[in-house]
């Protein structure tokens, strides 16, 4: 099983993006994470540790005037999963900002997630308080963020080019700190270095992320979030950290159904185009992910499935 | 390249093997022999060194009355790779066992190309000598090599001798006449793993104990320019054309989904068998046919998007 979980993991750290965006081997990133076991295993284990805990799936990551409703990473791994830890029997609650709830509870609605979508409270600041993210971080037993940005060490959340998104999105990263000082389960999956989690292992993503010690917001601190988890998974795409969760869920239950399946992910990735769910890398509704073309995503899941799949299959070769 | 080489190769040492085969973590080894960087850069450069080469492709693994036209493992990426390098303009043959002679040409046939294929004798002989003399680069891909005792073996330590060509000593004259040799492999027995020889004997399983009764156990000593380890021998073929098609900044050298569809059904038709498990079967090495195409997807987008400048502005 760790031998599977650690194919995945090494399947969902293929990098994929082109010349003009940070670059950087998130791989790299990666094998800091795992010194001891896969995280797609660790992440598994620890919540099947959790039978019916209350759990709470951070997502959302709109961009005012370019994509004001959302991009296509971060729902769609957030409604998988949540199916997965629902039919485990969770209690799951989906969070985001109100720009992106009306594309998160379609893409739940549309594969079979019922969890409530909260919406999350924007603050103009990180010091501005907040009796929501309070509530949260009291009433959860543990947060799963996926593609949810964290603040740098000014405070400052930053995109993947540098530019700072303070104001437009909520600060997630105090209900984590909160948790984490509860000594809760949290969990970060990200794809840039931006995205909570990457606390965990600062330094080392300031140095290997382009803009891992510059931005071009002017507090010239980086896009390097500060806030930790207690596992973070560096992933190529966020949304195929959640698949590679699921897919270690399946291997630890026996439970295949827990995982997407291709025609899942091919009609979210159509779906995304009437929600105006935008590629992340175009800024364009289309049928894509993080600039890679859709029906790659979808043989990223056909591949997670039979590194699943096989595992469940005996081979008695005689010769 | 470098970077994009590095994602190749983390694409194609994604272990995939089912339960009951043995199924160590290949990207150990595969780790071991890129110290130097990504192997698939490292062959790229190496051919780049050879423009307009006599290259001799090596594959075939037949297998009386489990898989007597040979499995799907090998003929694939050998038609694939060179295609490829002969698009790039080197004189490529393919070399392989008479009894796998017809899969390579159904495999040829599906991609369209039509490279000379030679039968090999079955072991040393004058034919391997002229060879050996003959080409200035050899790839073998899925191709067994004999272990100390010189015993070839299936993954699983069966003996394989008297089934196949043993064509180690075609690798080792070219290697003492410096000529480039590449072996790519996905199981440890295969020519090539003679680099990792003491990693290999320590990562793969049935390494050290055959069931034959050699007591040698299944891996090869016959050693590469360059090794390439790789989960499954023909997405390693799979793997340079994609590294080639970057390195031209030509993407039509890469395979395409449709194309590794087509070739795992004209094979099957042929009576070409999944390895893995001696099965007639839509498959590859044990795993269901559309997830190679799957990869083949993958690593397609790959050259794709290195080939892609993009300017986000926010």
């Amino acid at each position: 099983m760790i031998i599977s979980c650690k194919n995945i993991d090494r399947l969902v750290n293929v990098g994929f993006r082109p010349y003009g965006m940070p670059r950087a081997d998130i791989g790299d990133l990666y094998d800091l994470c795992a010194t001891d076991y896969p995280v797609s295993y660790k992440c598994a284990r620890d919540l099947l540790k959790q039978p019916g805990a209350r759990v709470g799936i951070f997502t959302g990551a709109a961009v005012v005037d370019v994509f004001p409703k959302g991009e296509s990473d971060g729902p769609l791994g957030a409604a998988i999963l949540g199916r997965a830890l629902q039919k485990l029997g969770y209690a799951v609650t989906l969070f985001t900002e109100i720009d992106c709830q009306p594309g998160l509870s379609a893409i739940a609605e549309m594969i079979g997630c019922t969890a409530p979508v909260t919406v999350l409270e924007k603050r103009k600041s990180l010091d501005e308080p907040c009796a929501q993210y309070d509530e949260i971080a009291n009433a959860l037993d543990i947060a799963v963020c996926t593609e949810k940005v964290g603040v740098n060490c000014k405070g400052v959340q930053h995109s993947i080019t540098g530019r700072s998104r303070n104001g437009m999105r909520a600060f997630v990263d105090p209900i984590i700190n909160k948790m984490n000082e509860m000594g809760k389960l949290t969990i970060g999956i990200g794809d840039g270095g931006n995205e909570i989690g990457f606390g965990s292992i600062y330094e080392e993503t300031c140095d290997f992320i382009d803009n891992g010690r510059k931005c071009i917001c002017g507090c010239n601190a980086g896009i390097v979030t500060v806030t930790k988890v207690t596992h973070c998974f560096p992933v190529a795409i966020s949304n195929w950290g959640c698949y590679a969760i699921c897919a270690a869920l399946a291997l630890q239950t026996g439970d295949q159904s827990l995982m997407v399946t291709p025609e899942e992910e091919h009609d979210m990735l159509m779906r995304t185009i009437d929600l105006e769910l935008c590629d992340g890398d175009s800024g364009v509704p289309k049928y894509a992910l993080d600039g890679i073309h859709g029906d790659v995503s979808v043989a990223c899941v056909r591949f997670i499935r039979e590194i699943v799949s096989a595992y469940f299959t005996t081979n008695d070769r005689k010769f | 390249m470098e970077y994009v080489c590095s994602n190749i190769d983390r694409l194609i040492t994604v272990g995939i093997r089912p339960m009951g085969v043995p199924r160590k973590n290949m990207a150990k080894l595969y780790e071991a022999g890129a110290f130097e960087g990504p192997i698939s850069y490292q062959i790229v450069k190496a051919l780049e060194a050879h423009p307009n080469a006599k290259v001799g492709i090596f594959t075939g693994a037949a297998v009386p009355e489990k898989f007597p036209l040979g499995e799907n493992d090998g003929p694939l990426g050998s038609a694939a790779l060179g295609r490829c390098l002969h698009t790039l303009g080197y004189d490529v043959t393919i070399y392989t066992d008479p009894e796998c002679v017809g899969g390579v040409e159904v495999a040829e046939k599906a991609l369209g190309c039509e490279l000379p294929i030679v039968a090999l004798e079955s072991g040393p002989c004058a034919q391997y000598d002229e060879i050996a003399r003959t080409l200035e680069v050899a790839v073998t891909i899925e191709k067994c090599g004999s272990n100390e005792k010189g015993v070839m073996h299936s993954l699983t330590g069966h003996s394989r001798n008297g089934m196949r060509a043993r064509m180690d000593d075609i690798i080792l004259q070219m290697n003492d006449m410096g000529k480039l040799t590449i072996g790519i492999g996905d199981g440890g027995n295969e020519i090539g793993f003679g680099n990792l020889y003491e990693q290999a004997r320590y990562y793969v399983p049935n390494a050290k104990t055959c069931v034959c009764g050699c007591g040698g156990g299944i891996v090869t000593t016959t050693r590469v320019s360059i090794c390439y380890p790789v989960a499954i021998s023909n997405w390693g073929a799979y793997a340079i054309c994609a590294a080639l098609a970057c390195q031209n900044r030509r993407p039509e050298l890469a395979i395409k989904p449709e194309e590794e569809h087509e070739m795992l059904m004209k094979g099957l038709e042929y009576g070409l068998v999944d390895g893995g498990n001696g099965l007639h079967r839509y498959g590859l090495d044990g795993i269901d046919g559309e997830a190679s195409v799957a990869c083949v997807r993958l690593l397609q987008e790959i050259v794709n998007v290195f080939l892609k400048t993009v300017h986000r502005d926010f």
